[in-house]
């Protein structure tokens, strides 16, 4: 029926037509994929005929200025998944081995697996030791399940340092987004102090190491004989200003209160103790952190993650006086002989400011010694409020002192402007300066500032730029790198600031001073209490000082927050530091009498 | 002896095959290299020999037993199909293996040649004697039982095979081309669909116009267009109930090869990345390292031309290409030497069975065709598609030795 057409010449055609046809739908697609995107394809062939082995670098340890340890690694075991190989199916009874959260364990995996389904992803860090062999044993029953062990923090030193070391902690979903390529799910980063402030001189650089790997996904030795791995480097360490000893002391000092405690040394501005009230163990979070902890410390009533002496803003109280005196001075308002006759109480208009007591007439002196509120709400008007901000301003207050933490506040210095601002223009009168002249009202600073301010009153003028890291050294090299940090000069007389130490010195060994407390034998301290009143309840406690009087070796700043006045509260505090840390470097004289009875028993 | 290696033995055919069965051996030994599976390259050896045995012997088998075996040997491999339905042995999630030789064995394989002879042998005997649509009616018979029962196993990649055998044996017998335009239309159309609406429309365009064009009715293709579009559409709602889910998933893949870079689709994409990495000249016989470092899955059988790919680049693509082209013009040109339709038409579904394989199989590994399951012809590893590659191969050579006789 159809036997004309049978094998015809057009139908062999059509055939050979339809077979050169695929063939030639083939050769032009390989074409495509062979010679035009060999390049494209390569670079993905690279990418992905190995598995990816993280080398975590070890973590820059932490140094004393004595070079004491502060911080170092410890091995710790962690559970991770290249989630490419590894099955959901097994999550039930992974997270009945690891003891975690089935949703957890998917959650990470997931989040891994968007950025990188070949790179291992962690899914339990620092196992404990007792449990680690088990675990160990029935990992083997898992695909694309890996052991691993990891450095992890260790806070060997004595002093707790919380708040200036601060902590590691596994990354958050927000810092991924922000931090970059760097970062995969589960990595350490620093949260908090140093550690975040100097992340990326700590960290080191992770290494790569490339696998070859078997259809089973065992490995089979290192890929292209180690070509294109990238060598882990460890991150650099850090040599702080810190004393341990004296941090040891004041974290001792300070426990049961809230406060902080700053010292500086007054010839370089290194932070020799920096101490918030109350702290933490930062190991805390160098393992395993569970959510329960990490709300305690992070939310908790104590705030204890805050760093009070960078970032609390307080009302400075009588400390602050020594600003306007400056500016009295220094403007040539006043001669330091000029005196002011304190009834006890001050009147403003109808608005009557309050004294501690009835200081008589008083010189500037005396006015400091005394901490004579009178006298200097009369001197605020007489200076005015321009100059007192101008300053206030040039002993770094209302701005950050540029500590080497990134947790720190400005705090609040009022100037015309400020109250144009927050009052309105023409809104407020010079009723409201009578509250600043004595450091209260919306004047607010950081204990960190005030060390600050006491440091260039004990080195006439020079104000360095705080910082807790003195020198970095590189662990590959041994090379060290001394950070720069600013420094700049006061332009306020060394007449002035002799009149201002005098009144400080007086502070403490004067026969009215208010913080004779801080009386140390053999040296001279000088100091300024100060009261910060709390409308919330007992007064802030602030106590700044310096010694010795004539070669400054320390001037730090102590905060006792809710605790009463400063010459009861701070001012002990600061003593037993002073005597500590003078005794340590030498520039308290040893007992006379000891010798002599050293003397005596020779005879 | 020399007389018969001079005029009756078509050393080409014969040389092609062997060809292709040794970059098959090589391509295999890469794949398995260094690993576990290497036991499969010694396997695959013996398969081939044993191939090229099973082709020697149909080679040298009478004039009359391939045509007149024809339907025992179908009526046996359906059997067999049968036989793999209730009692297969399930093989990544497939049925179609049975226990044979201890060493496992796919009927589906055979039951394609079985099928190319048997439509052959009715075709060239009853052919003429029976109207239009009786005979299609009868060849969709034949075609349609070994079809359905590979489709219940479910193995979509050898279900399609019978398609190509289907219409391109009855194509070589003269069916119309507008007959064969209408029975393809549907499936062009169901396949249309998966692939969005433009397609679909473009698709629905162009069959209208080739059924103008064939039979310069207007009235008449309009009418065969919507019947198609129709027909798609009804096989388009029992998509999910016939398609089991990892089909449909090929097929979505496929279409979407982004999908799921992952699941399904991390086969497809694995492949082209080591296809493409291979370049003009490829990275050196056993320095692939997408197949060394066992990247690609599969890589000893449906994806052995990454192999190739990778390892020889497009110039050991081009050469196996060349290789196969060859031989399919060999198996087109035996369809017009011989003198029996019945070996014609068998020839022509034979060449049109290794094409569609070689075709669907390299398009796969390069994204050009669904990843179905079908192995490269003499190439893929898996011994019952060796030996019924190496059949067909005897076949030719056998028809070709008795290509004058009647």
């Amino acid at each position: 029926m159809f036997d004309t057409d049978f094998g015809s010449r057009i139908r062999s055609l059509m055939i050979k037509c339809a077979v050169v046809a695929a063939l030639f739908a083939i050769v032009v697609k390989l074409g495509d994929l062979q010679l035009m995107n060999e390049v494209v394809y390569g670079k993905k062939s690279e990418e992905i005929t190995t598995r990816i082995l993280v080398q975590q670098p070890l973590r820059g340890e932490i140094f004393d200025r004595n070079g004491s340890v502060l911080v170092e690694n410890d091995p710790a075991y962690e559970v991770s998944v290249i989630p490419y190989e590894f099955k959901n199916t097994q999550i039930p009874s992974l997270a009945a081995l690891l003891q975690m959260d089935s949703i957890d364990i998917s959650r990470r995996i997931q989040i891994g697996e968007n950025i990188s389904p070949y790179f291992p992803v962690r899914l339990k860090r620092d196992i404990p030791f007792a449990t680690l062999s088990s675990i160990e044993e029935h990992l083997k029953d898992f695909v694309g399940v890996y052991f691993d062990i990891e450095p992890k923090r260790v806070y060997i030193g004595k002093a707790r340092a919380a708040h200036v070391l601060g902590f590691t902690k596994e990354i958050s979903e927000p810092q991924l987004a922000t931090l970059g390529d760097y970062y995969k799910p589960g990595d350490i980063v620093g949260y908090t102090g140093l550690e975040a402030s100097y992340e990326t001189i700590l960290r080191g650089q992770k290494g790569l190491r490339y696998l070859a790997v078997n259809a089973r996904g065992q490995t089979m030795g290192s890929y292209d004989n180690g070509k294109i791995d990238v060598q882990a480097q460890d991150g650099s360490d850090l040599h702080l200003s810190l004393d341990e000893g004296l941090q040891v002391l004041a974290e001792s000092l300070m426990v049961g209160k809230k406060g902080a405690v700053v010292a500086l040394d007054p010839n370089n501005g290194e932070v020799l103790a920096m101490v918030s009230a109350p702290d933490f163990d930062p190991s805390v979070f160098s393992g395993y952190t569970s959510k329960q902890q990490w709300e305690e410390l992070n939310n908790g009533d104590n705030h204890a993650l805050f760093n009070r002496a960078t970032m609390s803003v307080l009302p400075p109280g009588s400390t602050f006086k020594m600003v306007l005196a400056s500016a009295a001075l220094q403007e040539g308002t006043i001669k330091d002989s000029w005196t002011v006759h304190c009834p006890g109480s001050f009147y403003f208009g109808t608005r009557l400011f309050r004294d501690d007591a009835v200081h008589g007439t008083v010189n500037v002196y005396e006015a400091i010694e005394k901490s004579c509120d009178v006298y200097f709400y009369n001197l605020m008007l007489k200076v005015g409020f321009d100059a007192w901000t101008k300053y206030g301003e040039m002993f770094g207050f209302g701005t950050k002192t540029g500590i080497d933490l990134r947790e720190e506040s400005a705090g609040i210095l009022p100037s015309r402007d400020y109250y144009d601002q927050i009052f309105g223009k023409n809104r407020w009168t010079s009723g409201y300066l009578i509250s600043l002249a004595i450091g209260q009202g919306e004047v607010s600073v950081t204990p960190l500032q005030l060390a600050a301010y006491t440091m260039t009153l004990a080195n006439f003028g020079d104000y360095f730029q705080p910082h807790i890291v003195r020198y970095i050294c590189d662990q590959r090299t041994g090379k060290t790198f001394y950070t720069q940090y600013s420094e700049r000069n006061i332009p306020i007389s060394k007449e002035v600031f002799d009149e201002l130490r005098q009144g400080m010195e007086l502070v403490v060994n004067g026969p009215a001073g208010t913080g004779s407390v801080a009386q140390i034998p053999g040296v001279i301290v000088a100091g300024k209490t100060g009261t910060a009143q709390n409308p919330h309840g007992k007064p802030h406690s602030w106590f700044i000082a310096f010694a010795p009087f004539d070669n400054p070796k320390i001037a730090l700043c102590v905060l006792v927050e809710n605790a009463g006045w400063g010459g009861s509260v701070a001012a002990p505090i600061a003593k037993q530091l002073l005597q500590y840390y003078l005794n340590e470097t030498g520039a308290l004289p040893q007992p006379q009498q000891n010798r002599v009875v050293a003397a005596a028993v020779l005879h | 002896m020399f007389k018969f290696l001079k005029d009756s033995f078509d050393y080409k055919t014969f040389l092609l095959a062997v060809l292709l069965g040794t970059i098959g051996v090589l391509s295999v030994n890469s794949a398995t290299f260094n690993s576990a599976s290497h036991s499969f390259f010694i396997r695959d050896i013996i398969w081939q020999a044993s191939g090229l045995i099973v082709a020697l012997a149909v080679l040298f088998s009478s004039n009359r037993f391939l045509q007149n075996g024809a339907y025992f040997f179908y009526v046996l491999t359906m059997l067999l199909l049968v036989f793999v339905l209730v009692a297969g042995k399930k093989v990544s999630s497939h049925s179609s293996w049975v226990g044979l030789f201890g060493g496992g064995g796919q009927p589906s394989e055979l039951a394609k040649v079985a099928t190319i002879l048997t439509l052959s042998k009715f075709l060239s005997e009853k052919g003429s004697e029976r109207n239009q649509w009786q005979v299609i009616g009868i060849s969709i018979g034949i075609v349609g039982l070994p079809m359905i029962l590979t489709m219940l196993q479910p193995d979509l990649g050898t279900t399609i095979v019978y398609l190509a055998i289907f219409f391109s044996i009855l194509y070589w017998w003269g069916l119309q081309p507008i007959i064969i335009v209408g029975l393809i239309a549907p499936l062009a159309i169901i396949f249309a669909e998966f692939s969005g609406t433009t397609v679909l429309v473009i698709t629905v365009i162009s069959l209208g116009l080739l059924f103008f064009f064939l039979s310069g009715r207007r009235l008449f293709s309009v009418t065969l267009s919507f019947v198609a579009v129709a027909f798609g559409l009804f096989m388009e709602y029992f998509y999910k109930k016939l398609l089991q889910p990892h089909q449909q998933k090929r097929i979505q893949i496929f279409l979407h090869p982004n999908l799921d870079p992952q699941g399904a689709g991390y086969n497809a994409l694995q492949a082209r990345v080591a296809i493409g990495s291979g370049g003009l000249f490829g990275k050196g016989y056993l320095h692939g390292a997408q197949t060394q470092l066992r990247y690609v899955p599969a890589r000893w059988t449906d994806f052995i031309f990454t192999v190739i790919g990778e390892e020889f680049g497009f110039f050991g693509s081009a050469v196996t290409l060349l290789a196969f082209g060859a031989l399919f013009f060999r198996g087109l040109r035996i369809a017009e030497l011989v003198k029996t339709r019945f070996a014609s038409l068998a020839s022509v579904g034979i060449t049109s069975v290794l094409l569609f394989h070689a075709f669907v199989n390299i398009g796969m590994n390069i994204n050009l065709a669904p990843i179905v399951g079908i192995p490269l012809p003499f190439i893929s590893y898996g011994g019952s598609s060796i030996l019924s590659d190496w059949m067909m191969v005897g076949i030719l050579l056998n028809f070709y030795a008795h290509r004058k006789e009647h």
